[in-house]
């Protein structure tokens, strides 16, 4: 039955986010979320609603489109902080390798290069036509002892990533 | 005023024509931009603190000291980049405990967070220090013929009580500024909704482009000539997401984008050839014929 796994998620969810549990489904938050605009959310059906309650919220891939834009922690009339409780669940996600490939591979290329967006040759003759300095970045080295330090590279290891 | 200018990813290698705008416009308005190649990514707000909080904040700390070991603060051209840095300043200022947490994390670079400085967005630098009426002194072709929509973009004033810019429910600083060039600012629907970035780089490319169709189309119903922004992921989101969506959704829409820098360039005697218009997506005649000659 959909309500007894809906209960049964809900239950673990509000164990680690106490917040949760003020939710009652007003769907206030599907009127400004930009998830919202995913096939599978209607205005009786929202992004938010269906991550509080889906049966594993770590694998839900939705999981990481949620913008952190905070629009619903502003509309919220129950005070929930939905896009705060989406970003300790990306965390919990990252944690067991639920996140998509494409979410380690930005973090793997950020903590390798020091950028999210590795300068190309397009780049190096973009820059070079507008008189602009060649964009240097000289971070990785520290960056390295940061991620050794702070436990991301063994977690990255352990996701095999 | 001199700032260290944090760049971000996105302007330096993808959208530098946008680098090379503030370069050549701060400066005219007394900005001393201070490069610090040390500098990495902020790191993003959106991804990189979901997946490892502690990591996200310590990386921040690290680019909030290198500015502030030189005496500056800093500015961007990001909101995505100014979110990170304001919200992992908040952070770290409000408690002793994670400050040295941090500070243990990063005892094997030569750095120690304080918190003496600040990360600064330009469009509040130039604001709340150089100010509407200095703006408008600049002005020698008013833009009086554009109408434009504003998209201030969320990470710019959410959340509200670390930003502490604008009023989330009802944006009207951008609008503001764009009125200083001469521009008539348009008020209309689904104006504080965000530009649907996130979608695209979750690879949701549908919603995107629905939530796109939605926002043209409140745009397009009050005539817009352009659509004004101050990020570069929502300058990307309107250019290339805009065509991406016109395409997908067989949409009649081709409202240019001009960052908010580009706009002031124009106002300040530039061509559309000037501010890099050639390097857009999505042009329009119409817009090229009202701007010609500016």
């Amino acid at each position: 039955m959909l309500i007894s796994i809906e209960c049964e998620a809900r239950n673990g969810l509000m164990e680690r986010e106490p917040l949760v549990e003020r939710c009652f489904k007003c769907s206030v938050c599907a009127q400004v979320c930009p998830i919202q605009y995913l096939e599978e959310y209607s205005p009786t059906q929202s992004y938010v609603y269906d991550l509080f309650t889906c049966d594993n919220v770590l694998a839900n891939p939705n999981l990481w489109s949620c913008a952190s834009c905070h629009k619903c922690a502003e509309i919220c009339p129950q005070d929930v902080n939905p896009a705060h409780v989406f970003l300790n669940l990306k965390e919990l996600s990252f944690e067991q390798g639920l996140a998509p490939p494409s979410v380690t591979g930005l973090i793997k290329t950020i903590i390798t290069t020091g950028s999210s967006f590795p300068t190309t040759s397009v780049t190096e003759r973009l820059r070079e036509q507008l008189g602009l300095a060649p964009f240097v970045v000289n971070a990785q080295e520290e960056l390295k002892l940061i991620v050794a330090k702070t436990g991301l590279e063994e977690k990255i290891r352990k996701i095999g990533g | 005023m001199r700032y260290a200018f944090f760049k971000g990813c996105l302007i330096p290698t993808k959208l530098p024509h946008l680098e090379a705008l503030a370069r050549k416009i701060f400066p005219e308005f007394g900005i001393e931009l201070v490069d610090i190649p040390e500098f990495s990514c902020c790191p993003d707000p959106i991804n990189f603190s979901g997946a490892d909080q502690l990591t996200w904040l310590t990386i921040a700390a690290r680019n909030l000291c290198l500015a502030e070991e030189k005496g500056l603060d800093i500015i961007t051209l990001c909101n995505g980049c100014v979110n990170t840095l304001a919200q992992a300043r908040h952070q770290l200022v409000a408690s002793e405990a994670l400050r040295e947490k941090v500070n243990g994390l990063l005892a094997d670079t030569p750095h120690r967070f304080e918190g003496n400085i600040k990360a600064e967005h330009f469009l509040k630098v130039f604001y709340e220090d150089i100010g509407v009426t200095a703006i408008k002194n600049k002005v020698k072709n008013s833009l009086s013929h554009l109408k434009v929509a504003t998209h201030t973009g969320c990470h710019l004033f959410s959340p509200h009580e670390v930003m502490h810019f604008d009023n989330p429910y009802d944006l009207l600083i951008l609008d503001e500024m764009v009125a200083a060039l001469g521009a008539e600012a348009l008020d209309y629907d689904l104006k504080p909704q965000c530009c649907g970035s996130s979608l695209i780089l979750s690879g949701k490319q549908q919603g995107s482009s629905k939530l796109l169709e939605d926002k043209l189309a409140k745009m397009k119903e009050r005539g817009a000539d352009c659509i004004a922004v101050v990020c570069p992921f929502c300058y990307q989101q309107f250019d290339l997401g805009q065509l991406m969506a016109v395409r997908r959704l067989k949409l009649d829409y081709s409202i240019p984008v001009l960052f908010y820098l580009q706009l002031l360039g124009m106002a300040m005697g530039m061509s559309l050839k000037d501010v890099h218009y050639d390097t857009h997506k999505i042009k329009n005649a119409s817009l090229e014929a009202t701007c010609k000659g500016t």
